[in-house]
């Protein structure tokens, strides 16, 4: 037997298990971030928790876990511990309250349970009461509170941007409480809603989330000033990073002459691609916020001093900051492409009595182009998911003002923006406050992932065209 | 024998030589390639060269064009004059003579581009502009190269889908379209199968009629099939140089005539 298991057999297994591995864990990281991030919109059922106590809980099950408890008399026994989302951030500090299982008689899915999205301030779970215009109650009881919320009370934008009308919701343990209208952001009852409903309500809730500015801190609300400032920030690196780096690639590969000073800028290039993302935030931050910006702001901004303009983050500076980031990549991408140029192109052209420049744009430039792509797709990856030199150099977690927008000269350089990478930074990770934004932050992972998974699926697309169309070897 | 100390150097000069070599000598840094190298060639008729690899063939005939003037850290002495001026002096436009001086090369190496625009980039980059003048030029080339039947129905398509024959074909017709005087050949046929070389033999037959051909192949059939004059190099030296038939079945030198009957090289 052991004849048949050559080095060469082991070796297979030994790298296709390596292989199988690596996919699984890209695969179980998609799973998560998938599952997390779709399940932000479907309306969850509102259960009724009734306890032993008398007490009710309102929510939906978020999680349970084993609990190990011993009774009186010294024997062990497992039970379970329900994690329940409650909403009404103001009573249940977390978001959520913990039941052991034992301690519940009764649970049920009351119909008319609702939950009301507020404009700040989280959910809340409870059943309608009254509608109140002005002091004066409208409608009592669920079915015509709901009924005139949803066919429409007359004037309602109206009424409702003057703060006079306001709906009374109770808890499911009887707490009545008064929400004007004006902070409710929407009111929806899952447990009465059908698959069809559900489907739609998810989709609004998915298509407000692309396009709506954030609410709350960015706990609800949209993150489309993210994915526009994403995407700004990135466009403007990759129109500075890509005459830079193809030229200097042109340069070190065709003009250069071979020698120590082109080794130590390879050298220094291939140093680059080494440095940690945060020592290039640091120099942006030094060189390109306070230098550079410091004489641009003496020079053309004097009369806003000493309040800074240019001298402080802003998405110009981080655009640049990234460009040098992302340099490297660009320039190792070109060059290889050129080094894979066949020297018969060149010297065929140069026979025909063609000039360098001649024989560098019209022959070797058409070939290098898919790779001059690979750079693009690289950096723009790389881009997408650099976050930490940002937050030195302009990237802010909320910002009202978009770096395009109508307002004269409609690109605003000079602005502070918000980033997709930031935003997952700043609802992941808050100390202190549960995970209410969690579930935000997945989400923005999972449109983060796409946008990149369809930037390079776009650009590889594109790549594969051209390079078919000047393909090397004969098909 | 005192063949080393005293190299016989043939010469042929008469009314027509085109290219005229003089004592030329040629070093990749250090390693020479060519050692006091003189001949002339003659205008429309084949001349080849043959030799072992390394004997400095291709070198020499990369110098017609200054195609070694791509390649760093070279150094010539001697002179190569071409219809009586210096190639290699200081008012040589070297565009100008590799205009005048086409090269055909080992590899079939077309452009990356159409079939039509491969034959169109030597005219397109010497200033045509014209899109009637360079679809005549094109046709023109084409049929000149025999390959016109073959590619006028896909003159879009790319050059790269052609067979390795027809490419090294499309790339004579690349040549021809600038107009040279000369056509340098470097073992134009060492990748191709036995019929696509005869084809392009046929074609050198036909082409010396206007052009001068200068063709290096390690192939002594070859040689004897196709060239009227034929010079032999051995280790950077020309040792013989002459009529082809004379050269294969007289040769004057006990090098070219070990070579030619296969007991060294």
């Amino acid at each position: 037997m052991g004849s048949k298991w050559s080095k060469d057999d082991a070796l297979i297994w030994l790298s296709g298990g390596g292989l199988v591995l690596g996919c699984l864990m890209v695969a179980g990281l998609f799973l998560v971030i998938v599952v997390h991030g779709l399940d932000r919109f479907w309306p969850q059922d509102l259960t009724r928790y009734t306890l032993h106590d008398g007490g009710v809980v309102l929510g939906h099950e978020a999680s349970r876990e084993d609990v190990l408890t011993t009774n009186a008399r010294g024997e062990r026994s497992v039970a379970y511990r329900l994690r329940i989302r409650t909403g009404d951030r103001d009573r249940y500090p977390d978001d959520y309250v913990w039941l052991e299982e034992g301690r519940v008689t009764w649970r049920d899915v009351p119909r008319e349970a609702v939950v009301v999205e507020q404009v700040r301030g989280g959910d809340l779970f409870g059943f309608l009461d009254s509608f109140v215009d002005d002091g004066t109650v409208v409608a009592l009881g669920y079915d015509d509170v709901w009924a005139l919320y949803q066919e429409g009370y007359p004037e309602l934008e109206r009424l409702r941007r003057q703060r006079s009308l306001s709906i009374v919701l109770s808890s499911a343990d009887g707490r009545p409480s008064t929400i004007s209208l004006a902070d409710v952001q929407r009111i929806y009852t899952p447990n009465a809603m059908t698959a069809w409903t559900r489907i739609r309500h998810y989709m609004a809730s998915a298509w407000s989330y692309l396009w709506a500015p954030p609410r709350d801190e960015n706990r609800q609300g949209g993150v489309f000033p993210a994915v526009f400032g994403t995407a700004a920030m990135v466009i403007l690196m990759s129109v500075v990073v890509m005459p830079f780096g193809v030229l200097a690639a042109f340069y070190l590969r065709e003009y250069g002459k071979p020698g120590p000073f082109l080794n130590a800028v390879r050298i220094a290039v291939n140093s680059l691609a080494g440095v940690p993302s945060i020592v290039f935030g640091v120099f942006g931050l030094g060189f390109f916020v306070y230098f550079v910006g410091g004489i641009l702001d003496r020079q053309f901004f004097p009369e806003a001093l000493p309040g800074p303009t240019f001298g402080r983050g802003g998405i110009l500076w981080c655009s640049l900051t990234l460009a040098l980031l992302t340099l490297p990549v660009v320039i190792v991408a070109v060059e290889e492409g050129l080094a894979a140029v066949p020297s018969g192109l060149r010297e065929a052209s140069h026979a025909l009595g063609a000039t360098r420049f001649e024989t560098l744009w019209r022959v070797v430039v058409p070939v290098v182009l898919p790779s001059i792509l690979t750079g693009l797709i690289l950096s723009v990856a790389r881009a997408a998911g650099t976050v930490a030199p940002l937050m030195i150099a302009g990237v802010v977690a909320f910002s009202a003002d978009l770096p395009v927008d109508g307002e004269w000269p409609f690109v605003h350089l000079d602005r502070e923006f918000m980033h997709l990478g930031f935003h997952i930074f700043d609802t992941g990770f808050r100390p202190g406050e549960g995970d209410a934004a969690l579930s935000m932050a997945y989400t923005s992972t999972l449109l983060l992932l796409a946008i990149v998974v369809a930037l390079n699926a776009a650009a590889i697309g594109l790549r594969s065209r051209l390079r078919r169309h000047y393909s090397l070897a004969a098909p | 024998m005192t063949m080393e100390n005293a190299p016989f150097t043939p010469k042929i000069m008469r009314e027509e030589t085109i290219i005229d070599v003089e004592n030329v000598s040629f070093w990749y840094g250090d390693r020479a390639a060519l050692r006091n190298v003189s001949m002339a060639i003659d205008r429309h008729v084949i001349t080849a060269f043959i030799g072992p690899s390394g004997c400095g063939k291709t070198t020499l005939l990369r110098l017609f064009n200054r195609m070694n003037d791509l390649v760093p850290q070279t150094r010539m002495t001697g002179s190569i004059r071409m219809n009586g001026a210096d190639i290699y002096g200081p008012d040589t436009d070297v565009t100008r003579l590799r205009r005048r001086v086409g090269m055909v090369f080992q590899q079939p190496n077309p452009f990356p581009k159409s079939i039509y625009e491969n034959v169109a980039y030597g005219p397109r980059i010497h200033g045509v502009k014209s899109g009637e003048f360079l679809d005549e030029i094109v046709e023109r080339c084409l049929r000149r190269t025999v390959l016109w039947d073959e590619v006028q129905d896909r003159l879009e398509e790319s050059a790269l889908k052609l067979s390795a024959g027809q490419q090294q074909r499309l790339c004579i017709a690349r040549a021809v379209a600038v107009e040279p005087e000369v056509l340098l050949m470097d073992e134009p046929c060492s990748s191709l199968d036995p019929v696509a070389t005869s084809r392009i033999e046929e074609l050198m037959l036909d082409l010396k009629d206007d052009y001068t051909i200068v063709i290096v192949t390690h192939n002594m059939q070859q040689a004897a099939r196709v060239s009227e004059y034929t010079g032999f190099m051995l280790k950077g030296e020309l040792v013989e140089m002459g009529v082809t038939d004379v050269m294969f079945t007289t040769p004057g030198d006990r090098r070219t005539e070990d070579y030619i009957t296969g007991r060294a090289g």
